[in-house]
């Protein structure tokens, strides 16, 4: 009973330390605020089912971030486009201290980042969200992925080139 | 020019949920995960009159804990205590019935709400879970009843899912999918997570009488089957799962999805 109670607790801090960091993430990969909280839902869900089952986690993050990813993914495969109109900066609240124009350059600044990355193929928006999103270190990122920390900067190397050249096209036009 | 990149995406990296947003999700989630763990009603008195107040509004809300405590003050009163001792009874027990019968479907009467209503079935079938592990620890147990058992859990089952069903239609078409998905997914995801814990549960306890032993081995089968019916339902296909282990499979990501005309920006 202690046990199941010391869990309990246990994931209720995960979640105040976790929730938005994985919700930043879907955001950053989806586009889409509502889906994001969905898939960040989700991803708690998944880690409190392991939690229970398991004698210990070793690095909640490190769970939680692949967790998140693979749900992304079967997100992903059911919806294969995603579509401008998911963009939603609208919906946020908007904060009555800040001034409203400021609000809206912010919102403008956030639609072009997100815009931005999700121009990028799919595995190089992957690693670009976790390393500069998520600020996720190469080998944390190799972790979670279970891949090498080689394959990871090659494609993260790859993703910055791709973003530079977007970044390059889009201050041009 | 990599500074410049992360200058570019640093709006992203401080996108957060508002603290409405949080705090929604936390209820949802908690709810979910049966986390909550409301404490019992306060008898002692307050500032407001008789101290009765909290115990009424989370009744309003339907929460299991002031469900069962509702009816248990009920059934006190009508029947002098044999509703209290009738909710540690077991199945072939003389108070049973008055459990199952009579408390059950009266807790579920008093729900304010439909929703409510299936939050109270999933937590019953909870307690034939609880009640499976207990039998099976108890030596004068026969195989029927671990069979009856079996049947009562997946009819319970099957009547969540039939109401569910029903909450789409009666809360009318485009609003009430949204709901009824949004409730169906949170059901049957603590649906779930009660039948895996439990079917570990029953594959790790030994039966104290061996003539009960293949039912239940048919009944863990059973439990582990129903949690894998449960987490596809309330998806938007049936080709879903919410199984960990399938949310753990490392599977390349596709090389290309369809990507939109970026629109150029203006300020």
């Amino acid at each position: 009973m202690n046990k199941d109670k010391d869990k309990k607790n246990e994931f209720r801090q995960i979640y105040e330390e976790w929730a938005d960091p994985i919700f930043r993430h879907c955001y950053a990969r989806t586009s889409d605020r509502e889906q994001a909280k969905d898939l960040a839902q989700e991803t708690f869900v998944h880690f409190w089912n392991y939690l229970r089952g398991a004698e210990a986690v070793r690095s909640a993050k490190s769970l939680l971030y692949r967790i998140a990813n693979n749900l992304v993914i079967d997100y992903y495969r059911k919806h294969k486009a995603v579509p401008m109109s998911s963009f939603a900066p609208e919906d946020q609240t908007i904060d009555p201290g800040h001034d409203p124009t400021e609000e809206r350059y912010r919102q403008d600044d956030l639609k072009r980042a997100l815009a931005a990355v999700e121009q990028l193929a799919a595995p190089y928006r992957q690693v670009i969200t976790m390393r500069l999103v998520d600020n996720l270190s190469p080998a944390e990122i190799a972790a979670i992925l279970q891949e090498s920390e080689n394959a990871v900067s090659i494609r993260l190397h790859r993703g910055l080139k791709k973003l530079r050249e977007l970044l390059a096209q889009q201050n041009h036009d | 020019m990599i500074d410049q990149i992360k200058k570019f995406l640093e709006p992203l990296a401080q996108a957060r949920l508002t603290d409405d947003e949080k705090e929604e999700l936390r209820q949802t989630l908690f709810r979910r995960l049966n986390l909550n763990g409301a404490p019992a009603p306060s008898l002692t008195p307050s500032p407001y009159g008789f101290g009765f107040g909290r115990f009424f509004s989370a009744l309003a809300q339907g929460r299991p804990a002031f469900l069962t405590a509702a009816v248990l003050v009920v059934g006190i009163f009508l029947g002098g205590g044999l509703s209290l001792a009738a909710e540690g009874s077991l199945p072939g027990g003389l108070l049973y019935p008055l459990k199952t019968k009579i408390n059950e479907p009266l807790i579920g009467l008093l729900s304010p709400n439909p929703t409510a209503k299936i939050w109270w079935q999933t937590e019953v079938v909870n307690r034939r879970l609880v009640e499976s592990e207990q039998l099976i620890a108890e030596v004068k147990t026969e195989p029927a009843a671990i069979q009856n058992l079996n049947r009562e859990l997946n009819k319970q089952i099957a009547k969540i899912q039939n109401d569910l069903a029903n909450l789409k239609t009666e809360s009318g078409a485009a609003e009430g999918t949204t709901v009824s998905r949004n409730v169906s997914r949170s059901v049957n995801a603590k649906l779930e997570t009660d039948l895996r814990h439990h079917k570990k549960s029953l594959a790790d306890k030994p039966a104290a009488n061996v003539k009960i032993i293949p039912q239940v081995e048919q009944l863990t089968r059973s439990v582990g089957e129903q949690a894998d019916a449960v987490a596809k339902f309330g998806q938007p296909d049936a080709a879903a799962t919410s199984s960990l282990e399938n949310s753990m499979m490392m599977t390349p990501p596709p090389e290309t999805i369809t990507k939109p005309e970026l629109a150029p920006a203006k300020r």
